[in-house]
Order: structure tokens, then sequence, then C-alpha cells
């Protein structure tokens, strides 16, 4: 069935004859009574026709079309210039809410793009307004518009010096070709190409299209304007920027040649839009749009890189979005920006340094290595050492790193140092030494903030629950402390709530933290692990993302926590795989491999492999925190219970009937197995193990 | 409302052309929109006046000629044609890319696309496919003495320019919709004379309707809400003159364009609606 649409209003009819005429609204948010299109309808003047109207696709297609022309008036609106600054701010708004949802970039761009604007510079200056407002999105829209000028410009010179007699042979006139070029996208991607011939297979593409040209000789004589075209705008080899620009005014060249320029005097200007320009990146790395955030990378690298000593500025901008692609657990875009940044300054130390960071993290460690020598070899001998001796813990030789540490001269006299040895026996599980070292640290009024929650973390390891809680609120109510160490300080306990059972603070602490720090992964898993143990599975999977092999230290919480709520779920087979499959290569030492080899146990003993999840179990290894402790238990327990092995389990259950101070969640699960109750055993198991503190959410990440 | 009772023949060739045709069948000769043969015909006239004399005499009665003649000023002097759109029509009727633009013309062709033969074909396939046959051309509005205009018919009122519409608009006493029933109309049955006008006589059509509710001590503001009198949520309560214009319009037949108040919009609307009256503004003062 055909039909009409108007993109303007939103609106397909159909039918044949005025008494069975049909209307529908592409969009939900229409709602036009029929009576009120009798009137208006004359007066819509972009009705197309339109085939297959009972085709979902030619609704879809339609809608998209309807927020383009929206999207179209609106640009329009603003590039005219808008007084009411309220309303400026309210369609650049729009702008940036259809951009993000409804129409791709480019399709808007290359309906803006249909002749070269009166005054340029109102496409900058509404790129900045957009920035300005944070809509990044649309700015980089403007921004694009703007840029494109010089070459449109030259382009459209071009066209219109074809000479009317070429035209005469051709059914469509000028104007027809030069609006299919637009719409179909030819013009903007002309802009972008390299030679006369990348060009003409272009527009080339046009003849084929039916409505311009029926008949081969039409055909040829539109493809002889193409060629006449492509030879105005390449009249000699070279690239499409410079033959295009060959013949234009020198403004012009002054906007795209590669000069660099001075330093923009509106440096805080400048500094806010890099801050947008990253956090626009940020969003899109989040939601894997790599397009796009690709798309506003090379943008940001290239502003910085075309100022006088632009080149310092775009290495910390980089090592910044490093910074928090890390946070979001997308290692490859880390990479990407410290890569970027090595090309840029390859001698640059907090360059060589987040590098060799990098490589700890995703298990490189010779390489890791390599760079932190070259940092030394820079002049960073110290935090090199250091780093190094992160390298070796990394790999579970605490005490190697330890001795590494120990390698730096006057080492007992830097309280950096002797709080990082500090850290490293809390790990190892010496908990009394490390203790000692914090409150002497914390005596000497040095590294207070630090040595407290070295305090606090050893009181949890401990299960003193209340005394770890009180010391990092303690430490939050510092009015010295940075965004990020609270940061790390609010997920700390909200860890500890979350184990002393307190599910409604704990979510609460996280639900804020994920208010405060969108693309804090860590904070969303931590609020994924509470709803899970709230039984609210969906919006747990909703902060819990999918399957994905751990590329980096503490990337296995994800497989773990999902794994665990899996298995909650009744899904042995998928959660086998995410917790005894999927951890196996995962990257983690200490408490966080013990926390693992418990995940992989639960599964196993869920599937009743009893020799493998005995197996996992005897490898598990004390580090001194006593919930990985008592879950090991509560999992021998549980196995010599489903193995009917009575004196096993006796043994198992005067450990606990004698420890005093207990978790009730244990008293409860160890009551469930020795009353052979599996089911219910199995469920307060798991969420033992959705408590568990991995390091990796810690201060000793 | 179609007037098919009387023919008229063409002065150029004499050939009996159909009233609610425009153009002589035989030599193509224009004789006007067919709506203001109809409603400028003598006999139409004669009653319309007949009905404004009546209302007169009713108004001498109580007192309020005075108040008569001051409105019967204002109409005949001030009042046009308001046509009420919804915020998108407004917002694209409006836009016009040749401002922002260079070599737009010659790139892209005229700013309304009716121009282009397709999109005028297509134009009016649809208002066929809608209003069936006599009425695809016309164009639908209110009479009113400032910008009041129907809040249940659009969220943006235009205001036409006289000189675009005076020779091309008729009127009918009240909404074509509630005539038909009131005076149940059929194909056989015409439209009763004396309540439809031509521009030159639409104050005299507006006092006849309107006769009964002028009274002493109103003003400009009471005659306004008594021309239109609009109720945004129950358009079968919308009292007012309705406007029949000829042929389509673009925005340079627009006088003034303004928000329609008391309607509740959504997101879009309003910006639509805004970035019309603002667009139209800057427009103006261009020119």
């Amino acid at each position: 069935m055909n039909g009409y649409f108007s993109p303007s209003v939103g609106l397909l009819l159909s039918g044949s004859t005025h008494s069975d005429a049909q209307i529908r609204c592409v969009d939900e948010e229409l709602d036009y009574p029929r009576e009120q299109l009798l009137n208006f309808a004359s007066l819509v003047d972009d009705w197309e026709e339109v085939d297959s109207l009972g085709d979902p696709s030619v609704l879809q297609n339609a809608a998209l079309k309807y927020h383009l022309a929206r999207g179209i008036s609106y640009s329009f609106g603003l590039l005219d210039g808008i007084d009411d600054g309220d309303l400026e701010h309210d369609l650049l708004e729009y702008i940036e809410d259809t951009l993000q949802t409804r129409v791709p970039m480019q399709a808007l761009l290359q309906e803006l793009l249909v002749a070269p604007l009166h005054t340029p510079e109102t496409a900058e200056k509404i790129a900045a307004t957009a920035l300005g407002h944070g809509y990044a999105t649309t700015a980089n829209l403007f921004e694009k518009l703007f840029d494109l000028q010089p070459l449109l410009r030259r382009l459209v010179g071009a066209w219109l010096e074809i000479p009317a007699s070429q035209w005469m042979e051709v059914e469509s006139d000028r104007t027809r070709v030069w609006n299919a070029a637009c719409s179909s996208g030819v013009v903007v991607k002309t802009l972008e190409q390299a030679s006369a011939r990348q060009i003409r297979s272009q527009w080339n593409v046009l003849i084929l299209n039916g409505d311009l040209a029926t008949t081969p000789t039409t055909r040829a004589s539109l493809g002889k304007i193409f060629h006449e075209l492509s030879e105005r705008l390449f009249p000699s080899a070279g690239s499409a920027l410079e033959s295009l620009l060959v013949h234009d005014a020198n403004e012009e060249v002054h906007e795209v040649a590669p000069v660099l320029k001075p330093k923009s005097e509106a440096s805080y200007a400048d500094y806010q839009r890099v801050i947008r320009q990253i956090n626009a990146i940020i969003e899109k790395v989040s939601v894997a749009d790599e397009r796009r955030a690709t798309i506003f990378f090379n943008e940001l690298v290239d502003d910085q890189l075309s100022y006088e000593g632009g080149a310092e500025h775009a290495v910390k901008s980089l090592c910044n979005l490093a910074k928090q692609c890390a946070d979001l657990y997308r290692t490859d875009w880390e990479r990407v920006c410290l890569n970027r940044a090595h090309e840029i300054d390859a001698r640059d130390t907090r360059t060589l340094c987040q590098y060799a960071d990098h490589l700890k993290r995703v298990g490189q460690f010779d390489s890791a290595n390599d760079f932190y020598e070259k940092a030394r070899l820079e002049g960073e001998g110290f935090h090199a050492v250091l780093g190094m001796a992160d390298v070796i813990a990394a790999q579970g030789d605490f005490d190697g790193s330890i001795k590494k540490y120990k390698t730096l001269a006057n080492w007992e006299d830097d309280v950096i140092v002797r709080t990082a040895i500090a850290d490293n026996l809390r790990r190892l599980g010496k908990l009394d030494e490390a203790a000692n070292l914090y409150e002497n640290l914390a005596s000497e009024g040095t590294q207070l903030e630090r040595a407290t929650a070295g305090l606090a973390d050893i009181a949890r390891r401990r299960g003193d629950l209340s005394t770890a809680e009180s010391l990092y609120r303690d430490i939050l109510q510092r009015q010295d402390l940075d965004q990020r160490s609270k940061m790390i300080y609010r997920l700390a306990l909200c860890d500890i709530t979350k184990r002393c059972g307190d599910l409604s603070e704990a979510y609460r602490i996280a639900d804020q933290l994920v208010k405060d720090f969108p693309f804090l992964m860590h904070a969303r898993i931590q609020r994924g692990t509470i709803l899970g143990m709230l039984d609210r599975y969906d919006e747990a999977f909703e902060d819990i993302p999918g399957e994905t092999a751990p590329a980096a230290f503490g990337e296995w919480i994800r497989e773990y926590y999902g794994g665990i709520l899996l298995l909650k779920l009744g899904r042995y087979d998928d959660a086998k795989r995410r917790l005894v499959d999927g951890l196996k290569l995962a990257l983690g030492q200490g408490n966080d491999r013990t926390i693992m080899r418990l995940g992989a146990a639960v599964a196993l003993l869920a599937g009743g492999d009893h020799s493998d999840a005995e197996c996992e179990l005897n490898e598990i290894r004390d580090f001194g925190d006593s919930h990985s402790r008592h879950l090991a238990q509560v999992l021998r327990l549980h196995l010599a219970v489903a193995r009917n092995d009575q004196k096993k389990a006796e043994e198992i259950a005067i450990f606990f009937r004698s420890h005093v101070g207990l978790e009730p969640a244990f008293i409860s699960v160890v009551d469930a197995l020795l009353r052979n109750d599996l089911i219910e055993a199995q469920r307060g198991e798991l969420n033992l193990l959705l408590a568990a503190s991995p390091d990796s959410v810690s201060i000793a990440a | 409302m179609s007037n098919s009772e009387e023919s008229e023949c063409c002065p150029n060739c004499g050939t009996t052309v159909p009233s609610n045709e425009r153009y002589c069948p035989a030599c193509s000769h224009d004789i006007g929109p067919p709506n203001i043969r109809v409603c400028g015909r003598a006999s139409e006239i004669e009653e319309v006046r007949r009905r404004h004399d009546e209302a007169l005499g009713e108004v001498k009665s109580r007192n309020a000629l005075a108040e008569w003649s001051r409105l019967s000023d204002i109409l005949e002097k001030r009042s046009g044609v308001v046509v009420a759109v919804p915020a998108s029509i407004a917002r694209n009727f409006i836009s016009d890319p040749r401002i922002i633009y260079a070599n737009y013309e010659s790139l892209v062709g005229h700013v309304r696309r009716p121009a282009s033969e397709v999109n005028d074909r297509h134009r009016r396939a649809v208002s066929a496919l809608v209003f069936g046959g006599y009425g695809n051309e016309i164009r639908y509005g209110n009479l009113a003495i400032g910008c009041e205009a129907l809040a249940s018919y659009g969220d943006v009122a235009f205001r036409l320019r006289t000189a675009a519409v005076e020779h091309r608009t008729s009127f009918l006493e009240t909404n074509s919709f509630d005539f038909a029933g009131t005076h149940g109309l059929t194909p056989e049955k015409q439209v009763p004379s004396g309540f439809r006008s031509i521009w030159r006589n639409r104050h005299e059509l507006a006092l006849a309707k309107l006769g009964s509710k002028i009274e002493n001590l109103q003003d400009e503001h009471d005659w306004s809400k008594l021309l239109v009198n609009a109720h945004p949520s129950d358009r079968a309560q919308d009292d007012f003159v309705e406007a029949h214009v000829y042929g389509p319009f673009n925005v340079d037949a627009v006088e003034t364009v303004t928000s329609i108040e008391n309607k509740t919009l959504t997101r879009e609307a309003k910006l639509d609606a805004r970035l019309a009256v603002q667009t139209f503004q800057k427009r103006q003062s261009k020119t």
C-alpha cells in the first residue's frame, strides 16, 4: 500500500479515496485529532510519496525523518540567531537529546551542508555555547559544520561554475541533482575525499538514481558533469584539502592549514572545553559507542596539538582520560590513550609511570618493568622503584615487594615507602606487623588518613566490623580529603555496611556513589551485589555487565559477582563458565585469589562436582581475612555434609561453635547445613560470597 | 457546501462554467475563486444585509447603538483572518533557510517546496484525500479583530495580511461542521442565503451574528471574545466566524505570529511554537 508522509508534522497518510483515508502519527508524542488535520493538511508542504506502508521499517524510517526534520529546523533557528537565551538553551538541549537517542549526527550534518553559511562563525559560536552547557555532541556537530565551510564553499563554487550548456542533455536540473547529492550524503563524503577519482566514485552513485537519469544518454551526460566537477576540484594531483584550498581565499587557508596557532587568551574557557570533551569521550566509551568516541578523541588531541605548547596539555588530557577509562574497565581505551600520549612525548614521566601501571594491571609484568626503567632514566627513580615493587606484589610475592622497597635509600624515613610496606604486610596476612606500622605512622601524624584506613581494613579482615565502620566514618569526616580519596573510602564503608547486613544503608551509599561517579565500575558492581543480595536480579544485572574476559587486575570481580548471581538464579552452567572457567586466567593475588577459589568451589558444589570443589578448597591460602577463612570452612562443611562425612562435619561444626563473635549470617548457614537443608544453606553461602570483600575494591587496590 | 445550482458564463468565450470551478473548462480563463463568486452574489449580499439590519433594530431597542457603531467600524477596518496551526507546521512554515545560507536558491531552489512540481503534486493528492473534491483548495481560519485564534485547532496563530487574502476569502457565520448539522445540509439541500459573506461585507455578517449579544458599556476586549469564543479543551463549544481562504499561502502572507495561550503543550510543541514566533520576529526585523 502506498501513501504520503510529511517529515515536518510526522504524519503518514494512506488510502485511495477521501472516505477511506487513514492517518497515522510516526511518533507517540504526536496526537493530532482527525478534524484538526482537516484544517491544516493543505498547509503541509513537504508530503513525500512512500511505498509499502505496511512494512514496519517504513514507520521506523519515517520516525527518523520526522526527528531529523525537527533537528534541521532547530539548527536553522540557532544559525539564524536566537535572542532569547532560554530558548537557545532549550533548543540546544533538544538537539543534544535527539543526537544521543534518535538521529545520527552525520545525518543531521549532511542536511545542514546544503549550502555554505552566510556567517560561518555563527556555527562556531553555537558550538561554544553548546559546550558551555555541556552538550558535547551538539558542539561537535556545529564545530564540524564550521570546519567544513571553506571546503563546502569551494565545492559549491566548482559546482556552480559548470557551464549551463552541460546541463542541457540532463533530465534533472542542477538544483535537483544538488538536492539529491545533499540528502544522500554525497556532498559530505566529497568533502572528505582525497582525489578526483574518489570524488567521481561518490558522485557516480547518483547516476544510478532512477529519478535523476532514466536513459543511457542522460546517465552519460550526468557522468560527464561529475567528471568535470572532480577535475575542477582537483586540477592537479594532491590532497583534497590542498586542491580545494589552492583556489580559495587566504582566510580559508588559515582555517585549515596546519599552522600552530598561538595559545588562546581564553585559557580557562579552553580548559573547560577540554574537560567537556573528555567527559563526552568517557560517555561514549561507557556505552561502547566506539565511532563517536574515536571522533571526539581525535578532535581533542588535534585541538590541543594545534596550539603552541599544546603537546604538554594533550599528554595531560590523555593521561587523565586513560585513568577514567581504567575506572570504566575499558582497558583497551586506556591503552589507546596512553599509546597516543607516548607517541606525542615518549619521555613524559607521568605517561611512562601510568603506562607501566597499566601494563602491570594487565599482567604484562616485563613490559611494565621496562616502562618503569624508562621513567627511572628520565629522573623518576623513586616512583619507578615503587612501581617495580608493585609489579612484584602483583605477582603474589608480597615479601619480594617489601624487599624491593627496602632497596631505596633511607626508606625508613619515607612515610610513603613505610605505608606501602604496611600495605604489603596487610595483604600478606601479617596483620599484627602491619597494624604496628600503621599505628607508628599515625602517631607520627603523617599519613594519618592512609594509616587509619589501613587499620580499618585490618579490623575488617579480623571480622571486627564495627571498628572498621567507625574508622572509615572518622576518615570521611575529614575536611581535607580529595574527591578521589573520599570515593575510595565511601566504597570501603559501603562494603563494610554490606557485610554487617545493613543492606539499605549499603545500597544508599552505593547508589549515591553511582550518581556521583556514573562511570565508576566498582560502584556499579557494589550496588549490583547489594541488589543481588536483595534478590532484585534484573536490576542487579543492569549494574553487573555480561560475560567478558577480565583484561586487567580488579576486573575479575565483574565475572565473579555475575557468576554468583547466576547461581542464585539456578543457572548452574552459565555460573560455572564464569566462576570456574572464566576466572582461571584472571589477574589477582592474595585474598582476591582466595575469593575466586571460593566462587569456583561453590559453583562446583552446586553442580555436585565434589572432588573438583575439594581441590579448589585445598588450594586456598589464608591471607588473614576472617570472612574468607570462615567461608572456606562453611564450604568444607557443605562438602562434608554432601558426602555424608559426619566426622569431618562435626570437626568443622566444633570450629564454628567455639568461635566467639561470628557474623550472624555464618551461624544461619552452618545451622542449615547441620540440619542437611542444602538449599537454604546454599542461599546463605551465595549471599556470603556476594558480601566478600576483594582487595580490588579496598584501599589496597 | 457545493453550489452547483447556478452556473456562470465565461466572460472570455461564453462557455458555461460550473460554480465550483475556477477556470473555464473551454479556454482556461480564470473567472475567480468559486467561493468568492458564490458568496459575492447579489442575493447573498442582500440577505446578509437584511439580517444585519434586523439585528441593528434589536440593538437600537437595547440602547447599545454606540457600541454597535464602534464594533462595526472595528470589524470593517481592522478585522482579518487568523489561522491556527499546530506548532510543528508553524515552525516549518516560518523557517527560511535563505536567511542563513549563501547561494541557497541557486543550489537548492525555492524555499517553499510546493514550487517543486513533484511536491506540489503530492500536496494536491493529499488534500484531495483529506478533503475530497471542492474543499481541497480551502484553507480554514477564523475572523478576528486581533490575533484571537482557536486553541483547539492549533498552537500558533498566523494573522494573514489583508492584501494576501481579501480577494479570495469568504466567511461562514459559524464552523462549517456545526453549520451543516444545524441547517441539515445534504447534497440536495444547499446552504441557505444570508450566512456567508465576502471580504467587503464581512462586518455585516459578523454583526448579524453578534447583534443580540452587543450590550451597553462593552469594549473591544469583550467583542474580541464574542467574535472568537474559544474553548481549548472542548472544540464543540467553539463559536466563531469561519474564514475560507481559497488557494495556498506562504510566509509572505503572514502579518503576525503568536503563540496561542491557555493551552498545555508537549516539550516539542512548546519549542516549535517559541521558535516559530522568534524566527518570524527576526524575519520581520530583517525585511
